[in-house]
């Protein structure tokens, strides 16, 4: 997994999880679901406790989807064999069907960006976006100068709440108050970094030399083909 | 891609600004997601557990309406709302692949409400219906694939009633406000609305 181009790979799950989308196959979405985890689990380099850290909220968004899906299934979905469950509720045989549907769609595109997730480095892939799917760098380079202030801005939405606090305004995560510094901040270091960049000779269209070359192979192609394949042969079978 | 050449091409630092909103915005939906968690973990067993997310689900919104509005040229909607979405699988959001094609589908929303004015205007009125234009189509994409089919209707106008506040909320008001009060600081001078504003 972490051998295929990072763009190739989004864009084969992209299409699979839009195959999914539009099919509506609770069985397919749970082995979709098991061999994504398995996979990701026998990747090397994966880091195992967070993996299964990470599946909690898919768990809890799955047990949530059931629950609506059992206690507010649609008409269509709600005629069937009745069944009391829970002593008091009148439970449909056929809405625990669609609860289980409605719970196996959280768990496969779950598990189709957990694979995603665990096995792509961010670079690599804004890198093969260019290589691959030109990308224009000015984005590319953009948009990985912004990300890696990722830590500071998370810091200093911190400490702008803090200082807020401490000069007595009340002010929620949300209130203009506090984002408005942000954005300032935002802008310019955005006026900062472009200005760097440019006065280094950055230049959208020039030439380019790549220290990174992200490769592209038939294993790649294979995925791209292979995966809906796979989904197709599923659908007809399962 | 066509704008490109033309007298609306993106700069390199309007690239890294509309990336730095959308990492501004990320974070605060990170907020939201922590702040929202307590009421999530009661909503799951009543079977209403997507309402905590529907409630904050307007922060996503933000970044592409306030990226418009800011930058005032086609496309800046959509490619604002896709950079967060690809911001997001960086930071190695779960759901990876749909981000994206949620992105696109939000992101889209928001373009045509200001297409359908040509871009010429970029008020109140354009603003609130751009937040309005996201939810639809984010509704409708949530509607295809996780398939709402199956849930009873009443409760998906509950859902859509809460994220169409939330969204008119967050990237309507909050947005224009935001973006006006950015203006007045003269930080705006080199992007389109910094201009208007000097103009009046």
């Amino acid at each position: 997994m972490r051998a295929l181009n990072s763009a190739y790979k989004l864009l084969t799950l992209i299409i699979a999880s839009l195959m999914l989308s539009v099919t509506y196959n609770t069985r397919l979405d749970l082995v979709v679901a098991g061999c994504c985890f398995l996979v990701t689990l026998c990747t090397p380099r994966v880091d195992r406790k967070f993996l299964f850290i990470s599946l909690t909220p898919f768990l809890i968004a799955a047990f949530g989807m059931f629950m609506t899906g059992l206690l507010f299934p649609s008409q269509a979905a709600a005629q069937g064999v009745e069944t009391a469950v829970f002593g008091q509720r009148v439970i449909y045989a056929s809405s625990l069907k669609s609860a289980c549907q409605l719970a196996a769609r959280v768990l496969a595109f779950g598990g189709l960006g957990m694979l995603f997730a665990f096995t792509t480095e961010p670079m690599e892939l804004i890198m093969s976006l260019m290589q691959q799917f030109h990308l224009p760098p000015k984005f590319a380079y953009g948009i990985l100068a912004a990300y890696h202030f990722f830590p500071v801005v998370r810091s200093e939405f911190g400490t702008v709440g803090v200082a807020l606090r401490v000069r007595g305004v009340k002010a929620t995560p949300f209130s203009p108050k506090r984002i408005l510094p942000m954005l300032v901040h935002a802008l310019e270091r955005s006026q900062s970094l472009a200005m760097a960049m440019e006065s280094r000779g950055f230049q959208n269209d020039a030439p380019r030399a790549v220290a990174f070359r992200v490769r592209f192979g038939w294993a790649d192609i294979a995925f791209l083909i292979g995966l809906p394949a796979a989904l197709l042969v599923g659908l007809w079978l399962l | 891609m066509k704008q490109k050449e033309s007298s609306y091409s993106w700069k390199l630092q309007d690239i890294i600004f509309v990336a730095m909103l959308c990492v501004v915005f990320g974070v605060v939906y990170l907020a939201g997601v922590y702040l929202i968690s307590p009421l999530t973990a009661i909503f799951a067993p009543l079977g209403v557990s997507l309402l905590g997310t529907e409630m904050i689900f307007g922060i996503w919104f933000m970044a592409a309406t306030l990226a418009a509005y800011i930058l005032q040229k086609p496309g800046a909607a959509i490619i604002a709302e896709v950079l967060a979405s690809l911001i997001e699988v960086l930071l190695g959001n779960m759901y990876g692949p749909m981000v994206i094609v949620a992105g696109i589908v939000q992101g889209a929303g928001a373009e045509l409400v200001f297409a359908a004015w040509r871009y010429k205007r970029f008020d109140r009125t354009t603003m609130y219906l751009a937040s309005v234009g996201c939810t639809i189509t984010g509704f409708l994409w949530s509607f295809v694939r996780s398939n709402y089919l199956a849930i009873a209707p009443r409760l998906l106008v509950v859902y859509f009633v809460v994220r169409l506040i939330s969204s008119f909320i967050f990237s309507g008001v909050l947005c224009k406000l935001m973006g006006d009060s950015l203006a007045r600081t003269g930080l705006l001078k080199s992007y389109a609305l910094g201009r208007a504003m000097r103009d009046e």
